[in-house]
């Protein structure tokens, strides 16, 4: 792993009284508006951006936290990050040598206080009492100066900032270090110079041309007099064999005739990332700077949502540390796994964070959450409760079954409006989706069949033993050996639906025939289209229903499947729309509902 | 700013060698080889090439003399200690580099900082240690003895020739310094040989801080450092350069020897390169030096090839009494140098230690209206605090022209104390900025007397209470109290004025009257060294049972030769050897042993060329 920070702590910061937040090599940063992740990109800038204003580190009144009972008065707001994956790296090493609060690997930290001097009644001290300071490791004496910043930095890219204005500009460009950093003979570019000279002075020798300039500074003259001495002549590029460089241009079409202007914005930007990457390598190469971070808000905006997949698949493996901030699905959906940042506002107003680098999935849990969360564009992330489901029978009923209950507006519960996901895990391994909600801090809520078998005459549920693996504590567990014994099983069910997990008889088909026969027979009908497997549908139905051997439920579930549960289950759910679930389904929709309310 | 090439390219031949040298090396430069300049422009080389930043040197000096010497020579190259170049004592590398960013990781017992103790409270520890073990003696003696004790337990050295209580005492006193959560001075270079040694993780983050170790008097430095150099270069790809002379070795009370710079250059890993031109003293001079250094090795050190004058030495002699060595200096020695024109100040009388000989010096210095500055008696006392307060009193009357000293120097360092002691703020502010200044750039007149001075500027900077903030500095405390008191009117620095506290005492005008150690690293045009005697120097041992003094054993006879050898080599153009057959010692006895071999075999040497 490349030099990265690994881990941030923010006190008392804009939205954060108190963050402490692991970060990975990459690291994206999901959140809703406002909830800080600008304010937290800006945070780590006071400790590592050499670019940010020495005035700018001198916070103001409205950078404390909301939360305190007035800004200044002897509140300190601090920002320690640390460092780690440099050992190995001697540039690394030599810089942060004396920063250290861990060995073997090695950890270093650097901590931005904006506190008060010293003074005898801090609690008194204003504005103007008030200095920052950046120190390393964890003697406040160990003050670190803009020389850390230099070698080992981070680099902002602000959401919807002016990439064309950027690369056009010869200052900001980040073309400049690239073309500066050529060794072009010098005698070479004179000769050059003087054949672009000899060039253009033919081009503007010629009549028309040499007229339009005379006519064009005449009219200067007569409009402002010859005193003011605006001189106006017609030229191209510069041609000083010094200035020579700083016209080469980047055009967007291979036979230079558009500009960059002339492209579209995201063309721009895409443009823009790839000097900035090519600058950063050259200039790392070249031991002009030990390791710089890039930070990248909303790249997002005006990228093709398959660009923005692209792209970012680019940037965040790759051996570059880099921070994004984004709401976009199509970037977390290529991020790492153990790369999620999530940040919410918690009851108290004040924001939090959860990351998934401490997470401890093993190798085949993470590839199965990487490939879901591409797949399904990582809605799971997005959401503010998840109701985990084993397919997409669930999928598409559980959001017309919740349209019984009501919302805060008296309204048909809209699961969409109140963010929760119905993800589908294909199967019943809720375990690797369950770590990483439980890590994310988002609230979720499990339902799974009860799927009875019976086992030397033993019956038992395998619904329930499934479940009861989920429990994050051993000490709640019910012992899996005992849920052979009938008169646990109650008891086993209620334990788990508190703990969100929802176990139901059989399976979720079987328990719709209870309420829903009708409109199943329906359902099957119009998607068959024949009577004769209708009546053969019917009879399955009246053979599975009250039984309680699975053996009976066969028929059915074999007739349903072969027209695919999923699109059975999309077309009843225009049929049970506001209708009642089964109890374990309702339970599990108010129990979610609840937990998404803050 | 000086040009590093041309600087370069006046080198002589091998001084480049040593400068453009790739590998470990380690560089033997002889009195006046011009080392000093060699270090800094291979320091400026380095730094322009091998070294990339943000990687930088660690460049380790004797002591704060030096170290401000370094300062400044590397300035002119635009090369500023910081970060990337740590320009230091070997004492405060190893506590800045070792102990304090790498203690909390290391033990518990650091887990709060590294907390130095100050000298008295280090003091009474030993005492207590002392009194618990039963040993009654001065403990200032013991303190020396267990330095030497100290440095050979930590190189794994044989420590049979110590007594038993000498080693209970120092286990005692480790120990509570231990308990106390303190290192002291020894104990810092100690330490960090046992981080090193004993945490492999620690010598490649040393080494990749600092790929370059520069090393001056290497000699000096004594075995702890030579064992954490050996250790680096045993576990790391970390470069050394050393220079030294392994001839001027002076210090081997406290553990110094030859042998360890001799060992590193026999090395198969190092080079070495002789620097074999002297640029301070004439041919015969130095003709003369080897002789006294050994008869049997010569040294061939050659004189700067543009070198006109010879150089001379006056043998004196001063037959049966002491006095007649004071007397001899008015006498004699005084007429010569006023008839050759050489400044008081360019004169240096250089003694052995206190006693009846220099008494009686300075009883006929004063007598015949010489003046002279007699360090060791009025020495101000070494410290940061001190040498911050001179630089300060320097400015006061010849501006920052004063030994090149910025007022963002003097700045820095009184932020600093400021800073530890918590009664300031993180950056200097403007009110603090101008404090200073008044204080420090008000013009006064060198000549305004010191203990005025010191009392004004105690109270406008309040450093007093500052240094009281803090028991990190109660040392500079404890040194500011004591030199302010030794101010007052009667005491030994109540006549000295803000001029001669600038310049340490080392005013024109005036002769230095100093010891042979304090001479180290230092040059005049003449030197005068009275006493040689058999018996002063070299020492010769009393023999209880044959009651007679018996030939001195090897080591101590080569200690003193090396020690004879560095006052020699301080002069540039002439050398009074005042000897005698006979002294009275300060029992009483009169111990005749004949004139010093030294001066015997110099004359030798000189009358056969």
């Amino acid at each position: 792993m490349p030099t990265h920070l690994s881990r941030v702590r923010i006190n008392n910061f804009r939205n954060f009284k108190s963050l402490d937040l692991p970060l990975a090599a990459s690291t994206v940063i999901v959140g809703e508006n406002k909830v800080g992740k600008t304010n937290l990109i800006y945070a780590l800038r006071l400790v590592l951006d050499p670019s940010l204003a020495e005035l700018a580190r001198t916070l103001r009144a409205e950078d404390f936290w909301d939360g305190l009972k007035a800004p200044f008065q002897g509140n300190v707001i601090e920002i320690a990050i640390e460092i780690s994956g440099f050992d190995g790296d001697k540039a690394a090493t030599a810089i942060l040598n004396d920063c250290l609060v861990g060995k073997k690997p090695s950890l270093a930290r650097l901590t931005y206080q904006f506190r008060p001097r010293a003074a005898i009644e801090p609690a008194k001290a204003g504005a103007l009492d008030y200095e920052y300071s950046v120190f390393g490791g964890t003697d406040e004496k160990n003050r670190v100066g803009p020389d850390v910043r230099r070698w080992i930095s981070l680099m902002a890219l602000p959401a919807l900032r002016d990439a064309e204005g950027d690369v056009q500009n010869w200052r900001r460009s980040p073309l400049r270090p690239l073309l500066e950093a050529l060794q072009i003979d010098p005698n070479r570019l004179e000769a050059i110079a003087k054949s672009l000279t000899k060039a253009t002075k033919e081009l503007l020798s010629e009549k028309p041309i040499a007229k339009l300039a005379d006519e064009i500074s005449e009219r200067i003259s007569e409009m402002v007099g010859g005193v003011h001495g605006v001189e106006a002549t017609l030229g191209l590029a510069p041609t000083a064999a010094d200035q020579l460089l700083r016209s080469i241009r980047l055009f967007v079409d291979g036979d230079k005739t558009r500009q960059l202007s002339e492209g579209s914005l995201g063309s721009a930007n895409i443009i823009f990332l790839a000097l900035l990457m090519q600058s950063l390598d050259a200039r790392r190469s070249a031991s002009e700077i030990v390791s710089t971070v890039l930070a990248i808000e909303e790249p997002e905006a005006h990228l093709h949502p398959q660009v923005q997949r692209l792209l970012f698949r680019y940037f965040l493996h790759r051996e570059h540390p880099v921070i994004v901030t984004t709401h976009s699905p199509n970037v977390a959906s290529v991020a790492p796994v153990e790369s999620l940042v999530l940040l919410r506002k918690s009851s108290k107003g004040y924001s939090v964070g959860c990351a998934t680098s401490e997470i401890a999935f093993t190798d085949g849990e993470r590839d199965d959450l990487q490939r879901y969360i591409d797949v399904t564009r990582a809605e799971i992330v997005f959401a503010k409760g998840v109701i985990l489901v084993e397919g997409a029978a669930e999928q598409f009923l559980l959001p017309a079954f919740a349209q019984c209950l009501e919302d805060t507006d008296g309204k048909a519960l809209d699961l969409d409006r109140i963010g929760v996901s119905v993800c589908p895990v294909f199967g019943t391994d809720f375990r690797p989706y369950t770590k990483l909600l439980r890590g994310l801090g988002i609230p979720y809520v499990v339902i799974t069949d009860g799927d009875p078998d019976t086992k030397d005459t033993k019956k038992s549920f395998a619904g329930i033993r499934r479940g009861t693996r989920l429990l994050p504590a051993a000490s709640t567990r019910t012992s899996i050996k005992k849920l052979t014994d009938a008169s646990k099983w109650p008891d086993a069910r209620n334990n788990l639906a508190k703990a969100g997990i929802f176990v139901g008889q059989s399976t979720l088909e079987v328990e719709l025939l209870a309420d829903f026969s009708d409109e199943m027979k329906e359902t099957y009908a119009e998607l068959m289209g024949s009577d004769k497997s209708s009546v053969g549908f019917s009879k399955a139905v009246s053979k599975a229903a009250g039984a309680d051997d699975p053996q009976e439920w066969s028929p059915l579930l074999r007739r349903i499947e072969r027209r695919g549960k999923g699109r059975f289950a999309q077309r009843l759910a225009t049929k049970i729309q506001g209708e009642e679930p089964p109890p374990y389904l309702l339970s599990a929709l108010k129990m979610i509902q609840d937990l998404v309310k803050v | 700013m000086r040009d590093l090439h041309r600087e370069y390219e006046r080198l002589n031949h091998e001084q480049k060698e040593a400068v453009r040298s790739s590998g470990n090396t380690v560089v033997l430069a002889g009195p006046g080889s011009g080392k000093t300049e060699t270090l800094v422009i291979k320091i400026a080389h380095l730094l322009s090439s091998d070294i990339r930043a943000p990687r930088g040197l660690a460049c380790l000096t004797y002591n704060n003399d030096t170290v401000k010497e370094f300062r400044n020579r590397l300035a002119g190259f635009g090369i500023h200690p910081g970060r990337r170049v740590l320009l230091g004592t070997v004492h405060s590398f190893c506590l800045n580099c070792i102990l304090r960013p790498f203690g909390s990781l290391v033990s518990e017992r650091f887990s709060g900082g590294i907390r130095v103790a100050a000298e008295k409270q280090a003091g009474s520890l030993l005492e207590q240690a002392m009194d618990q073990v039963g040993l009654n003696e001065t403990s200032s003696w013991v303190a020396t003895r267990l330095t030497r004790l100290r440095r050979r337990i930590d190189c794994r050295e044989d420590i049979s020739g110590f007594a038993e209580t000498d080693i209970q005492v120092l286990e005692r006193y480790r120990e509570s310094l231990e308990t106390n959560g303190l290192v002291d001075f020894e104990e810092m270079v100690s330490s960090a040989l046992r981080f090193v040694r004993e945490e492999d993780w620690i010598p490649p983050l040393l080494a990749a801080r600092f790929p370059w170790l520069i090393i001056d008097e290497y000699q000096d430095l004594g075995g702890p450092l030579h064992s954490i150099v050996t250790t680096l270069l045993e576990k790391t790809d970390i470069r050394v350069f050393a220079v030294g002379d392994p001839d001027q070795t002076i210090y081997d009370f406290t553990g110094a020897s030859p042998e360890y710079l001799r060992a590193l250059s026999e090395r198969d890993d190092f080079r070495s390169i002789s620097l074999r031109f002297n640029y301070r003293s004439g041919r015969r001079l130095i003709a003369a030096s080897q002789a006294a250094l050994a008869p049997s090795e010569p040294r061939d050190y050659q004189p700067a090839p543009d070198r006109q004058d010879e150089g001379e030495v006056f043998f004196i002699n001063a037959n049966d009494a002491l006095e007649n060595h004071a007397s001899a200096i008015t006498e004699q020695v005084w007429p010569e140098i006023r008839a050759r024109g050489i400044p008081p100040e360019e004169v240096a009388i250089l003694y052995r230690q206190k006693g009846t000989l220099l008494t009686l010096i300075q009883k006929s210095l004063v007598e015949e209206d010489i003046p002279f500055h007699a360090e060791r008696d009025s020495r101000y006392p070494r410290a940061p605090i001190v040498q911050w307060l001179q630089d300060c009193a320097g400015i006061s009357f010849a501006g920052t022209d004063f030994d090149d000293v910025t007022s963002e120097d003097v700045m820095r360092y009184f932020h600093a104390i400021a800073f530890a002691a918590g009664t300031t703020e993180i950056e200097p502010d403007l009110s603090l900025r101008t404090r200073v200044y008044e204080a420090v750039f008000s013009e006064k007149s060198p000549d305004m007397p010191l203990s005025e001075w010191l009392g004004e500027i105690d109270s406008t900077l309040s450093l007093t209470q500052i240094l009281s903030a803090a028991p990190e500095l109660s040392d500079d405390r404890e040194t500011l109290s004591g030199l302010i008191a030794d101010c007052a009117k009667g005491k030994p620095l109540g006549t000295h004025s803000l001029q001669d506290f600038a310049r340490d005492g080392r005013v024109k005008g005036r002769t230095v009257l100093t010891t042979l150690h304090s001479s180290k690293g230092r040059q005049f045009d003449a030197v005068v060294l009275p006493g040689l005697i058999e018996g002063i120097l070299p020492r010769r041992p009393w023999n209880r049972d044959t009651r007679s003094y018996g030939e001195p054993p090897p080591p101590v006879l080569s200690e003193d030769r090396r020690l004879f050898y560095v006052g020699f080599t301080r002069a540039r153009k002439v050398v009074f050897l005042i000897f005698g057959n006979s002294f009275t010692n300060d029992r009483g006895y009169a111990v005749t042993l004949g004139a010093s071999r030294f001066v015997k075999e110099i004359h030798r040497r000189l009358r056969s060329s």
